[in-house]
């Protein structure tokens, strides 16, 4: 096996780049929901980065655009989960609001994302 | 010592049905009839634990007596020459009864997720030396042979077989139902996990499912469930990041830990059926046997492992701390 097999490749800046914009957005609006002590709103803007790059990493390995279009809604889904579950580790209690927190955060930074997206390339 | 010899017998029991197996494989030349061997074997196998584990529950002395069983339907699937499916048939319900006898065993005597963990973790390192003809199959019956005696006498000590009662006040609720349900969906989310293996790496990957076992249930013990599933996602998210063999192992390494955690709380689930909870987790590996769903993206698998993980434990913590205070009421209302 060739020597370069064994070496770790730097993450791609380009899922880098899309993640913490995403937690530009969405940390702000986290803390405006009332989540305002630094360990809450710091660890929600390191999980939204971990959460972004991984379904970017999946959206990348689609072949085409049905495919994309059919798993994009259970995919922020699953996303919407797993920051929720990840953001327990900081909040106590109250889940229905957190849940609805991260819903709400994450279907603003979506839409935000949709109309970018038809601004930057129409 | 029983923890030892029951983890040296799953070693042995698993090498010696994949070094039987790899035996027939190898004179057989029609490609189907080896797919319907190893079929058979895991159906049987597999699919069987939950029975046997629940028959074993339901009468805990035959624990002692399916344990020598087990080696003489190991011994008949190895030598007794009645065809290759018959050869199948018995080593998979030897296989089974092991699993359904020990797991039960390991089960009932410990409390804590260190020990389950050991004791399954034998298992791969066994099946990659068997399957892979390193050691042959009479071998690993032999070292069977001395592990039953072994347990058998240790089985004859007091207290070593505990009896599982219904705890106090303990009844099967919807949250814990649901816990149950989410455990039984990881695992067999899991099973659809692993994936060919590059014959390059005959051990290795074995002795990385066998490490991640282990250590899976010492790490739970040591941080508890919530920093253990939070450590095993991080650990994922990192192998991820990483490309090469390095990131395959370590992704290996994090999904095998999980193993230890989905065994330990299913069975805190039912605490008065060892055997069928460690029979349900081996059950849903089946599906991941046998149906042909394609393979599923490691980042989606990292993330409803995740996901299932910390919603068993918090459902099952809710539960646990709702049937403390129906137990112990609070001292101001008791008047």
């Amino acid at each position: 096996m060739p020597e370069q097999c064994f070496l770790a490749t730097p993450l791609n800046t380009g899922l880098l780049f899309i993640a913490g914009l995403t937690a530009i957005i969405e940390t702000p609006l986290f803390w405006l929901c009332g989540y305002r002590r630094p360990r809450q709103y710091m660890w929600f803007a390191a999980v939204n980065v971990i959460s972004n790059i991984l379904l970017n990493e999946y959206l990348s390995t689609l072949q085409d655009i049905e495919t994309y279009n059919a798993v994009i809604l259970p995919a922020e889904l699953l996303v919407v989960l797993l920051e929720f579950f990840l953001c327990l580790y900081t909040v106590d209690g109250k889940y229905g609001r957190l849940l609805l927190t991260v819903l709400f955060t994450n279907a603003f930074s979506y839409l935000l994302g949709v109309l970018l997206a038809d601004v930057l390339y129409f | 010592m029983l923890l030892f010899f029951l983890t040296l017998m799953h070693f042995a029991v698993d090498g010696c049905c994949g070094a039987a197996l790899a035996d027939h494989a190898t004179v057989e030349y029609d490609y189907t009839a080896i797919l319907r061997l190893f079929a058979l074997y895991n159906l049987v196998a597999f699919g069987g634990q939950w029975l046997a584990g629940l028959a074993l529950d339901k009468r805990p002395r035959w624990i002692g007596g399916a344990l020598p069983c087990a080696l003489l339907l190991l011994g008949a699937g190895t030598w007794l020459n009645a065809g290759i499916l018959a050869q199948a048939l018995c080593l998979g319900a030897g296989n089974c009864l092991f699993h359904a006898a020990g797991g039960s065993l390991v089960l009932r005597r410990f409390r804590t997720c260190a020990e389950p963990g050991v004791f399954v973790s034998s298992g791969a390192v066994g099946l990659a030396l068997g399957l892979n003809g390193f050691i042959p199959d009479d071998a690993f019956l032999a070292v069977c042979a001395v592990s039953t005696a072994a347990l058998l006498l240790l089985l004859r000590r007091p207290g070593t077989l505990i009896s599982t009662e219904k705890p106090k006040g303990f009844t099967v609720t919807l949250p814990l139902l649901a816990c149950l349900l989410l455990l039984l969906g990881c695992v067999t989310l899991r099973g659809f996990g692993g994936g060919g293996r590059s014959t390059e790496y005959a051990l290795l990957f074995p002795c990385v499912f066998m490490l991640g076992k282990a250590a899976g249930g010492f790490i739970c013990d040591k941080m508890g469930w919530g920093k253990t599933v939070l450590g095993v996602f991080l650990l994922s998210f990192l192998a991820l990041q990483i490309k090469g063999l390095p990131g395959a192992l370590l992704l290996t390494l994090a999904f095998n830990m999980t193993m230890p955690l989905t065994l330990w709380l299913t069975s805190r689930c039912l605490p008065h059926l060892p055997g069928l909870a460690f029979g349900l987790t081996a059950g849903c590996l089946l599906p991941g046997a046998f149906l042909n769903l394609g393979a599923i993206p490691a980042q989606a698998m990292a993330v409803a492992v995740f996901i299932l993980l910390s919603a068993a434990g918090m459902l099952f913590e809710w539960n646990e701390k709702r049937r403390q205070k129906q137990e112990s009421p609070c001292p101001n209302n008791a008047s």
